[in-house]
C-alpha cells in the first residue's frame, strides 16, 4: 500500500456557497421581497473527508444544498469558500477551480443526460478518447456486458427505456475509470423493479471499480441497500454522520464469479468497507482499499484529460 | 347559476366566428397580394399570352443573375454565421446579472435597415482612406461584390449573432456537464455542443440566406445586379404585375424551400424551456486560440456597432445638419411614423389569429407553421406588385392610391414575425389558467380582459413593436405602392443615397437607425418578459 492510497480520494475543508435570489415582479416591489431577496446559502462551511472505497451517503430534504455540494466537488461550480483536495492535491478554491474533465470524478446526474446525437457506444467512448482503440472497444464490451447493454450499442436513446438509459449513463461514467463516483438522485422516476436493478448495478460497479462513493438521496432505503455511511445535510449544513445500517443486502449481494469476465483485465474487487463516522463532524479516512485492487476501473492521475491507459497502472 | 340550452348554440358558434374572422383576415392580408398575382397570371395564360411561359425558367442573363445571387446569399449567410457563432459562443457564457438579459440586446442592431449600414461603412472606409493611409493611392475601397458582401455580412451580424445563441442556449446545460466530467472543454463543445445546435444554426444560416436573396437595397447601392432587383425592374419596365410573379418564381420556390425545411427547427426552439442551469458554470478552459476568435467575433460585433453611429455621426457632421435633415423631410418623417403605427397596432390580432391557428395539434399545427413561415420567402417587390394587382379595380373602398397600400404592405411582410412572437408567447401561456377563469365566469369579458389579456400582454407589445422596427426600415415594397405626392423617410433616403451622402442623408439615417432601435428596444423588453414568464421571483441556483 502506498503512502497516496492512503490519502483520502477527497477532502473537503470548510467549503461554502451562496446564490443570488432574483426578484422579478411587474416592477413593483413585492411586500415578501426582503425575506427573499439576498443570497441564499446553498452550502454552508461544510467539511468531510472521504477515503478510497469509502461509500458515503448524503440525505437531506430538497433544497438543502446537497446537489450544490456534488456539483462543488465535479468543478460544476465555483466556492465562495474553502476548498476541495482530491487525492492530496487542491482543486476547488475561490477564484481556482479544476476543470471537471481533469479531476477524475464520475458524476451520476439525476437525469441520464445522454446525448441524443450519439449511440451507446459512442457514449462509453466518449470518455475513452486517447485510449488504444483495440483497448478501448474490449473496455467498451466489459462495461456493456457488467451494465447490461450488450447488444444495444447501435442505439440511440430515444430507443432506450428509462432503465437502459441509466445504465448507459452509469457505464459512460465507468468508462474514464473514475476514482471516485458522485451520484445525484440516479433512480429518480424508476419504478420499484427498474430502482432494484439499479441499486444492484451501482453496487457492483462501486466494488468492481474500487472507486469512492459518494451518493446523493431523499430515500434512507437506498443507502441502506448500499451500505453507505449516512450523513444529514440541513440548509447547508452537514449534521454528524451516522454509521451505515447494513451492508450486503439481498438486492446488492454479488459474488466474485459473476463479476469475473473482465477482457479489460477487471475482475471483481473485495467488497468496500463503508467508512465510519468520526464525532467532529467529518467522515475519517477508517478504511483503505486493499493493496491490490484489481478493478479495472482504477482511478486516474490528477490532471490528465482522459485517464487512458496510464490510469491502469495499479492492475 | 342558469344554464344555457345547448339547441341556441350561441355560446359555441360566436367565440369560432371571432376566430374564423381573425383566420380570414390574417390569410386575406398576407397571402391577398400573393394570390392576386397567381389569379392575373392564370387569367393572362388563359387568354394565350405564352410568353408569359418563358420567364419561369430563367436562361441567359437571368440564369447568371440568379446563380451571382445564389452564390452572393449563400457567402453572406456562411460569412455571417461563421462570425456570428464566435461571438455568440462568448456571449453563450453570460450567464449572471444584468448581462444575462443585456447579451440578448444584440438583436435589436438587426432591425436597422441594410441600406443604413451601406452608408455608415462607405463613410468609415473613406475616412479611413483619407485619415489613416493619406495618400496612399485608392487603399480600401468598398466596391462591387465585394463590398456588397462586407456590408450585408456587417448588417446581418447582430442577426446572426442572435440566431447562433439562441441555438447555443437551446442546448441543455446537462448534456454539456455530463461531457465536461470526462473530457476537455473544446472537445466537448465540438463533440456534444456543436452537433446539438447545429440543427438551429443551418436553421439560422438558411434565414440569412433568404434574406440575403430577396434584399436588392445593398447589392444595387453597390452596383451589383442581383436577381430581387430583377423582379423590380421586369414590373418597371413592363408595368404588368403577372411577368413580375413569372419572374420571381424561382426566387420564390427556392426561399420557400429552404424556409419550410429550416421551419421545423425554428419551431421546436419555440418550445424550448429556459434551463434552469448555466451552460458554463466554471469557465472553459479554451485553447489561446479559441479564445482569440471568441474575442474576434465580439470585437468585430462591437466595430459594427460603432461603425454605425459613428460614421453617420461623423457623416452629419454638427446637430444643425441633422434638425436640417429633420426639417427637409419632416413630411416624411410624419408619413413613416404614422404606417409604422398603424401597422404595428394592425398586426396585432392577424398575429393573435395566427398564432392561436399554431396551437392546434396534428396536422393542423403543420399547415399552420407553414402559413406563418412561408410568407417569408416573399421577395419584398413582389408583395407591391402583388397589392397593386389586388386594389387596383373598382371597389366600394378606395384603397389604390391611398396610404393604406404602406399599412397593407407592411402587414402583408412583417405580419408573419408578430405571429412568431405570439407563438412564443403562447408556448409559455399555460392554457389552464384562463380555463380556470372560464369555468367561474363563463362567457365574460373579464376573462379577456382580467385574466388573458394581462397573460398576454408582453406578447401583444413585442409584437407591435417589432412589426413598427421592420416597417420604419421598409422599402422593396413601400417604394412600389406608396401613393402619388406621399413618401416615406426610407424613400427619401434611398433615393438621396443614389445621389451621394450628404450630411443631410446621413442626419437622416442616424434618425431611421435610432427610431428602429427603439422600437426595437420595446420589443426586446417586452420578450424577454415572456422568456422569463411573470413568475414573482426564481431561485437562480441549479437545484440545491
Amino acid at each position: 500500500m502506498t503512502a497516496e492510497r492512503m490519502e483520502p480520494v477527497v477532502r473537503v475543508s470548510g467549503l461554502s456557497k451562496s446564490f443570488a435570489v432574483h426578484q422579478r415582479t411587474w416592477g413593483r416591489k413585492r411586500a415578501d421581497a426582503p425575506a427573499l431577496a439576498g443570497p441564499v446559502r446553498a452550502v454552508d462551511r461544510v467539511s468531510f473527508a472521504l477515503g478510497p472505497r469509502e461509500r458515503l451517503a448524503l440525505l437531506g430534504p430538497s433544497g438543502c444544498g446537497k446537489t450544490t455540494l456534488l456539483r462543488l466537488l465535479a468543478g460544476l461550480e465555483e466556492p465562495d469558500a474553502g476548498e476541495i483536495a482530491l487525492m492530496g492535491r487542491v482543486v476547488s478554491r475561490p477564484g481556482a477551480v479544476l476543470p471537471p474533465g481533469h479531476r477524475g470524478l464520475g458524476f451520476v446526474f439525476q437525469e441520464p443526460a445522454l446525448w441524443p446525437h450519439m449511440t451507446v457506444a459512442a457514449h462509453v467512448l466518449f470518455g475513452l478518447a486517447g485510449t488504444d482503440k483495440k483497448e478501448a472497444r474490449e473496455r467498451l464490451t466489459h462495461l456493456l456486458g457488467i451494465t447490461g447493454l450488450l447488444g444495444l450499442d447501435g442505439r440511440y436513446p430515444h430507443q432506450l427505456s428509462g432503465g437502459e438509459a441509466r445504465r448507459v449513463a452509469l457505464a459512460r461514467t465507468l468508462a474514464p475509470r473514475p476514482r471516485c463516483l458522485l451520484f445525484d438522485e440516479p433512480l429518480t422516476n424508476l419504478d420499484e423493479e427498474a430502482k432494484a436493478q439499479m441499486l444492484e448495478l451501482i453496487d457492483r460497479a462501486a466494488q468492481l471499480s474500487g472507486a469512492a462513493l459518494l451518493y446523493v438521496t431523499h430515500d434512507r432505503g437506498e443507502t441502506e441497500a448500499l451500505g453507505a455511511s449516512v450523513m444529514r445535510m440541513e440548509e447547508g449544513r452537514l449534521a454528524p454522520p451516522e454509521q451505515p445500517a447494513r451492508r450486503e443486502p439481498e438486492a446488492t449481494r454479488m459474488t466474485a464469479a459473476t463479476d469475473a469476465p473482465d477482457p479489460a483485465g477487471a475482475a471483481g474487487g473485495a467488497p468496500s468497507t463503508p467508512g465510519e463516522g468520526s464525532p467532529s463532524g467529518s467522515v475519517a479516512v477508517a478504511a483503505p482499499a486493499p493493496p491490490q485492487v484489481d478493478s479495472g476501473i482504477a482511478p486516474a492521475p490528477p490532471g490528465s484529460t482522459a485517464p487512458g491507459p496510464g490510469a491502469d497502472s495499479d492492475r | 347559476m342558469d344554464v344555457p340550452a345547448i339547441g341556441s348554440r350561441a355560446w359555441w358558434i360566436l367565440p369560432r366566428v371571432r376566430r374564423g374572422a381573425g383566420v380570414v383576415l390574417y390569410l386575406l392580408v398576407v397571402f391577398g397580394p400573393l394570390l392576386a398575382l397567381f389569379a392575373a397570371s392564370i387569367r393572362t395564360m388563359a387568354a394565350g399570352d405564352g410568353s408569359l411561359i418563358s420567364l419561369l425558367i430563367p436562361t441567359g442573363r437571368r440564369l447568371s443573375l440568379l446563380v451571382n445571387s445564389l452564390t452572393f446569399a449563400g457567402a453572406v449567410a456562411a460569412g455571417g454565421m461563421l462570425l456570428g457563432l464566435g461571438a455568440a459562443i462568448r456571449l453563450w457564457r453570460v450567464k449572471r446579472g444584468v448581462w444575462s438579459s443585456a447579451r440578448w440586446l444584440v438583436l435589436l442592431f438587426a432591425a436597422v435597415p441594410p441600406y443604413i449600414h451601406a452608408l455608415a461603412w462607405t463613410t468609415a472606409v473613406s475616412f479611413m482612406r483619407s485619415v489613416i493611409l493619406p495618400g496612399s493611392g485608392p487603399g480600401i475601397i468598398l466596391q462591387g461584390w465585394v463590398g456588397a458582401w462586407w456590408v450585408q455580412v456587417m448588417a446581418f451580424l447582430p442577426l446572426a449573432v442572435g440566431l447562433a445563441l439562441i441555438g447555443l442556449e437551446s442546448i441543455d446545460p446537462r448534456l454539456l456537464e455530463a461531457g465536461r466530467m470526462q473530457q476537455g472543454d473544446l472537445k466537448v463543445l465540438a463533440s456534444v455542443g456543436m452537433p446539438l445546435a447545429l440543427p438551429m444554426l443551418l436553421a439560422g444560416g438558411g434565414f440569412l440566406f433568404v434574406l440575403t436573396l430577396l434584399d436588392y437595397s445593398v447589392p444595387a447601392l453597390f452596383y451589383v445586379n442581383v436577381y430581387s432587383l430583377d423582379v423590380f425592374a421586369e414590373f418597371s419596365a413592363s408595368g404588368r404585375p403577372e411577368r413580375a410573379l413569372l419572374a420571381a418564381f424561382p426566387l420564390l420556390i427556392l426561399a420557400a424551400a429552404v424556409i419550410f425545411f429550416s421551419q421545423r427547427v425554428v419551431r421546436r426552439a419555440a418550445v424550448r424551456p429556459s434551463w434552469s442551469l448555466a451552460s458554463w458554470s466554471t469557465p472553459p478552459s479554451w485553447p489561446w486560440w479559441f479564445r482569440a476568435v471568441e474575442g474576434a467575433g465580439v470585437g468585430l460585433l462591437g466595430v459594427q456597432m460603432a461603425v454605425l453611429f459613428a460614421a453617420l455621426a461623423a457623416a452629419t457632421g454638427s446637430f444643425g445638419a441633422l434638425v436640417a435633415g429633420v426639417r427637409a423631410g419632416y413630411q416624411e418623417i410624419l408619413f413613416s411614423g404614422a404606417v409604422a403605427v398603424a401597422a404595428g397596432l394592425l398586426c396585432v390580432p392577424l398575429a393573435v389569429s395566427a398564432a392561436a391557428g399554431s396551437a392546434a395539434r396534428g396536422p393542423r399545427r403543420r399547415l399552420w407553421w407553414l402559413l406563418i413561415t412561408l410568407p417569408l420567402a416573399v421577395p419584398a417587390p413582389l408583395v407591391g406588385v402583388g397589392l397593386i394587382s389586388m386594389w387596383n379595380r373598382a371597389l366600394p373602398m378606395e384603397v389604390y392610391g391611398t396610404a393604406a397600400m404602406p399599412v397593407l404592405a407592411a402587414l402583408a411582410r412583417f405580419a408573419p414575425f408578430a405571429a412568431l412572437v405570439m407563438v412564443a408567447q403562447f408556448r409559455r401561456l399555460d392554457p389552464r389558467l384562463v380555463e380556470a377563469a372560464r369555468l367561474l365566469r363563463p362567457g365574460s369579458l373579464a376573462v379577456g380582459t382580467r385574466i388573458w389579456l394581462p397573460m398576454a400582454a408582453p406578447g401583444l407589445v413585442a409584437a407591435a413593436a417589432v412589426v413598427c422596427a421592420l416597417t420604419l426600415g421598409e422599402l422593396g415594397a413601400t417604394l412600389i405602392v406608396a401613393p402619388p405626392g406621399r413618401a416615406t423617410v426610407t424613400m427619401r433616403v434611398y433615393n438621396l443615397l443614389h445621389y451621394g451622402a450628404t450630411d443631410q442623408v446621413a442626419g437622416l439615417c442616424l434618425m431611421i437607425a435610432l427610431a428602429t432601435l427603439a422600437a426595437a428596444l420595446v420589443a426586446g423588453v417586452a420578450l424577454l418578459f415572456i422568456r422569463r414568464g411573470l413568475s414573482g421571483s426564481e431561485l437562480s441556483r441549479p437545484g440545491a
